[in-house]
C-alpha cells in the first residue's frame, strides 16, 4: 500500500476511532481551538461594528446614501441651501438635509436614564426616497394636518424599539437634557413596525424642531445625497459622472465626499485602537495552540506502544508523521469551523461593550449589525488551521520517532527536544527582538502610528523566554533542594531538577501566559498610576461643569453660550477656565483645535510641562500654541515649528510655545486663544468649564446650589470628576482584561494536560515506586509538588519577561502608537499575589492529575 | 276691451316660450352660490372673477389647491421623433391662517407644499418615464406671487422676457431635460359659468380654471447627450380651487383634444362611487377665434371601449374611450374615439399610491380617421381620490 | 520449502552500547522452513540479537542477511520494507492494536504490502479460523484473553506470507495451558505454510516444537 493510502487507512482505523472512544478530550480540544478562533474572529466582527459604520444616524429612515456635502469644517449654515437649488431639481438624485446631536432623557427626578441620538430631517422630503417608501415608514398622522406634523414647535418621533423599552406612547412628553439646557418634547408618533428592527436609540424629528431643541437654529451638519437609480450605483463611471456634475454645482464654502470616506475615516480614527485589540485577541489563539500541542502530545504518549507496534510492522516514520499530523489538521478544521460560530456569538456580546468605549473615547456610534464577512471565514480558517497545523509539527515530529516496540518495551523512553536545551536559538530570537526596536513606526490612515517594531520585539522576546524558561526550572531545582529531606520532596525535586524536555515544554507554555499577562498588568497599572497623577497636578479647580449627559467625544452638543455665561457670573467664581473645542482636519487625519484662556494656561492653571511655555519660539506667522505631547509627536513639532489646520475659515497655522501631557485623545490637542479660536471655527459653545471658587466657598453647597440652578449641567467637584474619568479608563480596558482572563484560564488548561503527559511518560517510573511501597497519596503530593515547582518556574521567568513586555509596551508601543509618556509603575503587591495564586494552581493541577492518572491506570 | 281675444293671442307664445324655455335651459341651470370660505377656512373662487394677466399667472396662496399643467404633443422637424409630455406643479396650502404670506429666508417652510408630476411618452419607442417630487415650500420649491415663477424639483417655469409666453423646463433622469418656450395662439379661456367651473353639487366644489388650450411651442429635449429640436403644440391648465370633488365622487375621466381643424375639445366625466357620472360632468367646444360652447353630463356619453391593465399594480384603465357628444351649435352628435399612442403610461408616485393613468393618444372620428391629437387622464381607479384631495 | 535454502545468515555480529559490548561476535544460519529455538538466560543479548536479525538496532561489525537482502547496506526504508514483506514479528506483549478488531490486526499487515482486497480478506478468516477465533473476528483486543490476544498476534505475523517468524518469548505473558496452545499454533503454522522460525525464549520446555537449538550466553553463541 502507498504511503498516502497507508496514512489515510490508519487515520481512519486508528485516529478516527480513538475520538470516539475517547470523545470528551477531543470534543476539548475542538473547543479550545474553537474558543480561540471565536475569540479572534469576535473582537473583529465586533470591533468593526461598533466603529466602521457610516455614522449616518438617519440612515436607518432615508437609506444608505451615497455622498455627503458639508462645510469644510464644522456646522453648515442653513442659509447655504439657497445656493444648492441648482442641484436640487436635478432627478438623479435626492439631497437630503440633515441635522443630529445627541438628548439625554432622563426620569422624573432628573437623572440621565439613556442617551439618544435626535436626528432632524425634512419629513416632508424624506417621502421621496425609495429607502423610506419602501420600509413602508410613514409621518403621517390621521388626526393632524400635514403642516402640524412638521416645523419647528413640532413633535418628534421614536422608534418601536424606544417605545416599548420606554413605554412612551404618542402624545406622551419626553424630558430631557441637550446643550446644557432642560427640556421636554411631543412624541408625535412611533415609527417603524414592532420588531422592524430599528436602533432604540434613534429619535427622528422634522429638521426645523431639531434645531430648535437642540438649540442650533439656521444650522445643518450635512446634505446627504442618493442616488436615484440604485443599479447604476455600482457603475463607477457612473459615480464619478455624478460626483463631477455635483462638485460642479457647490459653493466655495462646501465640499462634497463619498459617504464611504466618511467611514474610512471613522475606521481610521480607531485603527490603532482595533489594532491593538486585534493583536490582544491573538493571546487567545496563540495560548490555544499551546495547548493543542501539551494535548496532542499526550495523545501521541498514550498511543505510544500502539505507534511503537506499528512500527515494528514496518510502517515507516513518515506516515506516522503525517498520521498525526493530519490529527491536528483535522482538529484545526473542524474547530475553526466551530469556531467562527463562537465568534459570531461573541461579538454580539462585545460589540455593545465597545461602541461604549469608541462612544466614550473617539464619536459617536451605535452597534450595527455583526455581518459575517467572506473575510472572516477566510481569516477565521486559515488561523485556526494554521495554528493547529503548527501546534501539531511537534507531537507529529514525536511520533515520528517513537522507535518500534521492541525498543520501547525496554523502559520510559522521552523524545529529545533536544532543541529546547540549546540556548543559541533562545539567544538569536532576542537578538532579533533587539533589532526590531530599531524599526520606525509606519503611519496608518489616520494618522496614527503602528508601533509594527515593538509588536514584533514582543513576539521574538516571548519565543526567546518560552525556549530558555526550561533552565529555570533546573536552577529552581538545585536552590530549593536543601530545603526538604523527605522521599516525597526529593522524588519531586530530583524530577525537576531533571529538566526533561517534557517539563521545560510544560514550563514554556505558561511562560508565554504569564510573560504576557504580567506585561499587560504593568501597562494598565502604569496607565492608570499615570493618569491619576496627571488628575492630581492638572485638576486643581474646585468645580468642574460640563454638558449633562455627555459621556464621550461623540455626544457633545456644546453648553448654549447663555447659560454658561450665567454660571461665570455666579457671585461664587472667582476664575472659570473655559473650553472650546473643534475637530479639524490636519495634514494626516484629523486633531483637536482648542480654545482656552491663553494667559491664564501660562500662569495660574497647572499642568504637566514636557516643556513649560516660552521654552519654544513660534514661528513667524502661525499662531502661537500649546500643544500636547500626541500633537507634538504625530505632527513632529516636539521641538518647535508649525502646523497647518483645516479650519472653517480656511487653512491656519499654529505654532506651539510649550507641551502638556494631555491623556485624553490620542489625535494631540493644539490649544489656542479662545478669541482666535471662534474667529476660525464661527463657533460659540465651549464644552466645559472649570470653576475656581472665592475664597471660604463651601465647596459642596456651592455646587448643590448650582446644580438646581442649572439642571442641564454636570457639575462636579474634584474626587467626582476623578471617579468618572478613572471609570472610562477601567471601561476602555475591559476588553484587555477579559482577553487576559481567557488567555490565562487556557494556559493553565494546558498546565494539567501538560502534567498528566507528563505522568503517562514516566508511567514505568510511578510504577517502580508503587511497587516499592510508596504510599498512593505521598506519591500524589509528590505530583503536586512537581506542579507547583513547574508554575513558579513559570512565574519567575515569565514576570521577568513580563517586566521586559512592560518596559516595551510602556516605552515603545504606546509611545509610538498613541504618543504618550506613562510612568513606569510595577504594582508589585498584584505580581505577588499573582505568583502565589498561580504556585498555588500548579499545585492543584498537579494533584489533580495525578490522582487522575493513578485512577485510570491502578485498578 | 274684449278681455277673451287677448288670451287667445297671448296663450300660445306663452306655451311656445316655456317649451323653448324647456330644451334651452339644462337642469340644473341653478346657480349655486359657493360661499366665501370654506369650512376649513380657505377662501372660496367667487364668480365674476377676471384673470388679471400677467399677475393670474403667479401662484394663489390663500387658496387650498392650485396647480398648472401643461401637455403636448412634441415632434422633431424631420418627423421622426414624436413625444408626449405633461409636466404638472401642484400647490396645496397649508395653515389657512398664514397660508398667505411666506416666511422670507427659510429654506423648510411649512406654509405651502408642492408637488412635481413630470412625464414623458417616447412614442416611436414605445417608452413612458414618470418622476413625482414632493416638496415643502422652501429651498427646493416656490412659487411667485404676482407672475408665473416655479421652481418644483425637476420643473422649471417662467414668463419668458419679451412677456409673450413662458419658458418651462422639465428634468429628467440620467441629465435629460425637456426646454420648451410656449406661446399661446388663443387667448386664455375663462371655463365655467360667470367664470367658475363646477365640480360637484356642494356649493364650494368650484374653482377658477383658466386655460391656454393651443399654445406653439418651440424647444428641444436633450437626451443621452444628443439634443433632439422639437416642436409642437401644448395645452396649458391653470387651476385654483380650495375643495375639488365632491364626497361622493371616485374619481374622473378627462381629455382635451386638439383637432386638426384648429378646434380643441375638453371633456370630462366626473365618476361617482356607484359608477354613474355625475351630472355637472361636461364637454366643451373651442373654436377658432376662441368661442367657448358646452354641454353637461345628459347631453353626452363616454363609452369605455377597452381596458389597459397595468403589469406594476394590476389596475384597470379604460383607456380607449368614445365621446359622443351633442354640439349645441348645431344640435348633432359628434363622436371622439381616443387611441393611446403607448399603451403604458400609468404614473406611479413614490409610495405607489393612487395611481393614474395619463397619456398621449390620437383622436379618430367615427370613420376611423385620425382628426387630432389629445391627452387622456384616467384618474381614481385605485381608491378613493376624493378623500386624498379633501 | 527448500531446506537448502538458507533464509537467515549470521556471521561475527558485534553491538555494544556505549561501552558495554552486548554481542560478541555472534554466528549462525536458519534454513529455510526450519525451527530454531535461541535460549539464554537474562541479559545473555537475546533481545539485543533480536533486533538486530530485524534490522531495528544497526550492528557494530558482522553481517546479517535476511532472505538475499543484506542488512548492512540498506537504507532505513529498505530496512522497513524488510519487515514489511519477509519477517513476521510475535511479542511477548502481544502489541495488538487497540482500536482494530481481531481481524483487522490480521489483515494489517496484508494491507501494508497492498495484498489484493479479496485475497487479504480471505487470508485473514482463514489464519482466524486456523487460530481457532473465529467467533471474535469482531472483538477488540481489550475484551480478548492473553491466550486469545497471542493467537490473533501469531495469525498477524505470517499474514503477509513472511518468510521468517521473530518470536519473542511468546509465551511469557501466558498461563501454562495458554501458553501449550499458541506454541502448538506456531509450530502448525510455521510447518504448514513453511515458515522459518526463530523462538527466542528462557523456557527450555518451550524449545519441544523446535528442530534446533542455539544458546547465547553473554553475548557469545555456546551451543
Amino acid at each position: 500500500m502507498s504511503e498516502p493510502k497507508t496514512a489515510l487507512h490508519l487515520i481512519v482505523t486508528c485516529t478516527l476511532r480513538h475520538w470516539r472512544i475517547s470523545w470528551p478530550g477531543y470534543l476539548l480540544l475542538l473547543l479550545i481551538v474553537a474558543v480561540g478562533v471565536g475569540a479572534f474572529n469576535g473582537i473583529r466582527q465586533a470591533s468593526r461594528a461598533a466603529s466602521a459604520n457610516f455614522g449616518l444616524f438617519n440612515e436607518a429612515v432615508s437609506g444608505r446614501s451615497d455622498f455627503l456635502i458639508e462645510a469644510r469644517s464644522g456646522a453648515m449654515p442653513a442659509s447655504l441651501l439657497a445656493e444648492l437649488t441648482g442641484l436640487a431639481g436635478v432627478p438623479d438624485w435626492h439631497l437630503l438635509p440633515v441635522i443630529e446631536g445627541s438628548l439625554t432623557l432622563i426620569d422624573e427626578t432628573g437623572e440621565p436614564v439613556q442617551q439618544v441620538r435626535l436626528v432632524g430631517l425634512d419629513l416632508i422630503a424624506v417621502g421621496n426616497l425609495p429607502a423610506f417608501n419602501e420600509q413602508g415608514l410613514s409621518f403621517a398622522d390621521d388626526d393632524a394636518e400635514w403642516y402640524q406634523r412638521i416645523g419647528p414647535e413640532s413633535g418628534i418621533w421614536i422608534t418601536e424599539t424606544l417605545a416599548e423599552k420606554s413605554q412612551l406612547a404618542r402624545g406622551d412628553q419626553l424630558a430631557f437634557v441637550a446643550g446644557g439646557r432642560r427640556d421636554s418634547v411631543l412624541i408625535a408618533g412611533v415609527l417603524g413596525e414592532p420588531n422592524q428592527g430599528m436602533p432604540d436609540d434613534l429619535i427622528v424629528a422634522d429638521l426645523p424642531a431639531v434645531q430648535r431643541i437642540l438649540g442650533r437654529e439656521g444650522l445643518l451638519d450635512r446634505v446627504e445625497v442618493l442616488l436615484t437609480d440604485r443599479i447604476a450605483r455600482v457603475d463607477p463611471k457612473v459615480i464619478s459622472g455624478v460626483e463631477q456634475r455635483l462638485k460642479s454645482g457647490l459653493p466655495e464654502a462646501l465640499v462634497l465626499r463619498p459617504a464611504e470616506e466618511r467611514a474610512a475615516q471613522r475606521a481610521s480614527m480607531t485603527e490603532a485602537f482595533r489594532l491593538n485589540l486585534l493583536i490582544l485577541s491573538l493571546i487567545a489563539i496563540l495560548v490555544g495552540a499551546y495547548l493543542i500541542l501539551q494535548a496532542l502530545d499526550a495523545a501521541v504518549v498514550r498511543r505510544r506502544n500502539e505507534t511503537a507496534t506499528l512500527r515494528s510492522l514496518g510502517v515507516s516514520a513518515r506516515v506516522l508523521f503525517a498520521t498525526s499530523l493530519s490529527e491536528a489538521l483535522l482538529i484545526g478544521i473542524i474547530g475553526s469551523f466551530a469556531g467562527i460560530g463562537v465568534g459570531f456569538m461573541l461579538a454580539h456580546g462585545a460589540v455593545h461593550l465597545l461602541a461604549d468605549t469608541v462612544n466614550a473615547l473617539y464619536f459617536a456610534t451605535s452597534a450595527e449589525a455583526i455581518q459575517l464577512t467572506s473575510d472572516d471565514w477566510i481569516l477565521g480558517l486559515s488561523l485556526g488551521i494554521a495554528f493547529s497545523f503548527l501546534a501539531g509539527l511537534l507531537p507529529a515530529r514525536d511520533a515520528m520517532e517513537t522507535p518500534p516496540a521492541q525498543i520501547l518495551a525496554r523502559g520510559d523512553w522521552s523524545p529529545g527536544f533536544n532543541w529546547l536545551r540549546r540556548p543559541a536559538p533562545a539567544l538569536a530570537l532576542a537578538g532579533i527582538g533587539l533589532l526590531c526596536l530599531l524599526l520606525p513606526p509606519p503611519t496608518m490612515a489616520g494618522g496614527s502610528k503602528m508601533a509594527i517594531g515593538g509588536f514584533l520585539a514582543a513576539g521574538s522576546w516571548i519565543m526567546a523566554a518560552a525556549l530558555l524558561s526550561g533552565q529555570s526550572l533546573v536552577v529552581l531545582a538545585k536552590i530549593c533542594r536543601p530545603l526538604g529531606q523527605g522521599p516525597v520532596w526529593r522524588i519531586a525535586i530530583s524530577r525537576l531538577g531533571d529538566g526533561s524536555s517534557r517539563h521545560r515544554l510544560a514550563v514554556a507554555g505558561l511562560v508565554v501566559a504569564v510573560g504576557m499577562v504580567t506585561g499587560m498588568l504593568q501597562m494598565v497599572g502604569s496607565f492608570r498610576g499615570t493618569i491619576e497623577n496627571w488628575f492630581d497636578v492638572r485638576f486643581q479647580a474646585d468645580l468642574y461643569v460640563s454638558e449633562r449627559g455627555s459621556s464621550g467625544a461623540g455626544n457633545t452638543n456644546g453648553i448654549v453660550p447663555d447659560i454658561m455665561a450665567r454660571l461665570v457670573a455666579a457671585p461664587e467664581v472667582e476664575f472659570a477656565d473655559t473650553l472650546y473645542l473643534r475637530k479639524v482636519d490636519a495634514p494626516v487625519g484629523s486633531t483637536q483645535l482648542a480654545g482656552i484662556d491663553f494667559a491664564a494656561w501660562q500662569t495660574r492653571i497647572s499642568q504637566i510641562w514636557l516643556k513649560p511655555p516660552g521654552s519654544l519660539q513660534p514661528v513667524e506667522g502661525a499662531q502661537p500654541a500649546l500643544i500636547s505631547e500626541a500633537f507634538g509627536r504625530r505632527f513632529g513639532v516636539l521641538e518647535g515649528g508649525s502646523v497647518t489646520l483645516q479650519t472653517a475659515r480656511g487653512p491656519r497655522a499654529v505654532s506651539p510655545i510649550g507641551v502638556f501631557a494631555d491623556y485624553g485623545n490620542e489625535f494631540g490637542t493644539a490649544a489656542i486663544a479662545t478669541e482666535t479660536w471662534q474667529e476660525w471655527t464661527g463657533g460659540e459653545r465651549p464644552i466645559n468649564t472649570s470653576l475656581h471658587l472665592v475664597e471660604g466657598s463651601d465647596l459642596n453647597e456651592v455646587r448643590d446650589r448650582l446644580r438646581l440652578e442649572f439642571p442641564g449641567l454636570d457639575i462636579r467637584n474634584g474626587r467626582e470628576l476623578r471617579t468618572l474619568a478613572l471609570g472610562i479608563f477601567e471601561q476602555t480596558f475591559k476588553v484587555t482584561t477579559a482577553l487576559n482572563g481567557i488567555g490565562l484560564t487556557v494556559a493553565l488548561a494546558g498546565l494539567l494536560l501538560g502534567l498528566l503527559a507528563i505522568f503517562q511518560e514516566s508511567a514505568r517510573s510511578w510504577q517502580t515506586l508503587g511497587y516499592l511501597g510508596f504510599p498512593r497519596k505521598q506519591l500524589v503530593l509528590a505530583a503536586g509538588i512537581e506542579g507547583a515547582g513547574i508554575a513558579l518556574a513559570a512565574w519567575l521567568s515569565g514576570t521577568l519577561l513580563g517586566l521586559v513586555l512592560g518596559w516595551l509596551l510602556i516605552a515603545v508601543v504606546n509611545v509610538q502608537s498613541f504618543g504618550w509618556t506613562l510612568l513606569w509603575q510595577i504594582p508589585f503587591p498584584a505580581l505577588l499575589t499573582f505568583g502565589a495564586a498561580l504556585t498555588l494552581v500548579g499545585f492543584v493541577c498537579g494533584v489533580v492529575s495525578g490522582s487522575w492518572w493513578f485512577l485510570k491506570n491502578q485498578k | 276691451m274684449n278681455v277673451k281675444p287677448i288670451f287667445h293671442i297671448h296663450l300660445p307664445q306663452a306655451i311656445t316660450a316655456l317649451l323653448l324655455l324647456a330644451t334651452l335651459l339644462p337642469v340644473h341651470a341653478t346657480w349655486i352660490e359657493p360661499p366665501l370660505r370654506t369650512e376649513k377656512g380657505y377662501p372660496v373662487p367667487q364668480p365674476d372673477v377676471m384673470p388679471d394677466i400677467p399677475a393670474a399667472h403667479g401662484a394663489h396662496r390663500e387658496y387650498a389647491i392650485e396647480w398648472w399643467y401643461w401637455i403636448g404633443h412634441l415632434e422633431s422637424p424631420d418627423g421622426r421623433e414624436h413625444f408626449g409630455f405633461q409636466s404638472t406643479v401642484f400647490r396645496l396650502a397649508g395653515d389657512p391662517e398664514k397660508a398667505g404670506g411666506k416666511e422670507e429666508g427659510n429654506p423648510l417652510g411649512n406654509r405651502q407644499l408642492f408637488m412635481s408630476h413630470a412625464a414623458l411618452t417616447d412614442v416611436r419607442r414605445k417608452t413612458f418615464y414618470h418622476s413625482e417630487r414632493i416638496y415643502r415650500e422652501g429651498w427646493q420649491a416656490e412659487a411667485e406671487v404676482g407672475r408665473l415663477g416655479l421652481r418644483v424639483g425637476p420643473i422649471r417655469a417662467t414668463e419668458l422676457p419679451d412677456g409673450t409666453g413662458f419658458r418651462l423646463e422639465t428634468n429628467y433622469e440620467n441629465d435629460g431635460q425637456l426646454r420648451l418656450e410656449l406661446r399661446p395662439t388663443k387667448p386664455l379661456i375663462r371655463f365655467g359659468e360667470r367664470g367658475l367651473s363646477r365640480k360637484g353639487a356642494d356649493p364650494a366644489a368650484v374653482s377658477w380654471y383658466w386655460t391656454y388650450t393651443r399654445m406653439e411651442a418651440k424647444g428641444a429635449l436633450i437626451r443621452n447627450g444628443r439634443e433632439i429640436p422639437l416642436q409642437g403644440t401644448v395645452w396649458m391648465d391653470h387651476e385654483i380651487s380650495s375643495s375639488q370633488l365632491g364626497s361622493d365622487l371616485e374619481g374622473w375621466d378627462w381629455t382635451c383634444m386638439k383637432l386638426d381643424d384648429g378646434t380643441e375639445v375638453k371633456a370630462y366625466r366626473l365618476r361617482r362611487k356607484d359608477g354613474t357620472s355625475d351630472p355637472w360632468s361636461k364637454v366643451y367646444w373651442i373654436d377658432r377665434d376662441a368661442g367657448v360652447r358646452s354641454v353637461y353630463a345628459d347631453q353626452f356619453s363616454w363609452e369605455e371601449n377597452s381596458f389597459w391593465t397595468s403589469p406594476e399594480t394590476g389596475l384597470s384603465y379604460p383607456t380607449r374611450v368614445t365621446v359622443r357628444a351633442t354640439d349645441p351649435r348645431d344640435g348633432r352628435e359628434r363622436a371622439y374615439t381616443l387611441r393611446p399612442l403607448v399603451e403604458n403610461q400609468e404614473f406611479i408616485g413614490n409610495d405607489g399610491g393612487n395611481p393614474y393613468w395619463e397619456g398621449a393618444c390620437e383622436v379618430l372620428n367615427e370613420r376611423g380617421e385620425k382628426i387630432g391629437i389629445a391627452y387622456l387622464e384616467l384618474a381614481g381607479f385605485g381608491g378613493d381620490l376624493s378623500t386624498r384631495l379633501n | 520449502m527448500n531446506k537448502a535454502v538458507t533464509i537467515l545468515e549470521v556471521k561475527d555480529v558485534k553491538k555494544a552500547y556505549g561501552q558495554v559490548e552486548v554481542l560478541h561476535g555472534v554466528t549462525f544460519d536458519i534454513a529455510d522452513g526450519q525451527r530454531v529455538a535461541l535460549t539464554g538466560p537474562s541479559g545473555s543479548g537475546k533481545s539485543t540479537l533480536l533486533n538486530c536479525l530485524c534490522g531495528i538496532e544497526p550492528i557494530d561489525s558482522g553481517f546479517i542477511k535476511v532472505n538475499g537482502q543484506v542488512f548492512a547496506q540498506s537504507s532505513r526504508r529498505e530496512l522497513e520494507r524488510v519487515r514489511r514483506e519477509s519477517i513476521g514479528y510475535v511479542f511477548q506483549a502481544f502489541h495488538l492494536l487497540p482500536t482494530l478488531t481481531a481481524l483487522e490486526n490480521i489483515e494489517l499487515p496484508g494491507q501494508l504490502i497492498a495484498m489484493p482486497t479479496k485475497e487479504r480478506k480471505e487470508r485473514a478468516r482463514h489464519l482466524l479460523e486456523a487460530v481457532g477465533l473465529s467467533p471474535r473476528a469482531r472483538h477488540r483486543p481489550d475484551t480478548l484473553s492473553g491466550g486469545e490476544r497471542q493467537r490473533v498476534a501469531l495469525a498477524r505475523a505470517v499474514m503477509h506470507h513472511p518468510r521468517l517468524i521473530l518470536a519473542d518469548e511468546p509465551t511469557g505473558s501466558l498461563d501454562s495451558a495458554s501458553g501449550k496452545r499458541v506454541l502448538d499454533l506456531l509450530e502448525t503454522l510455521s510447518r504448514e505454510l513453511s515458515i522459518a522460525l526463530l523462538l527466542v525464549t528462557h523456557d527450555l520446555h518451550s524449545t519441544r516444537i523446535c528442530e534446533r537449538s542455539i544458546s547465547i550466553r553473554d553475548g557469545r553463541i555456546t551451543g
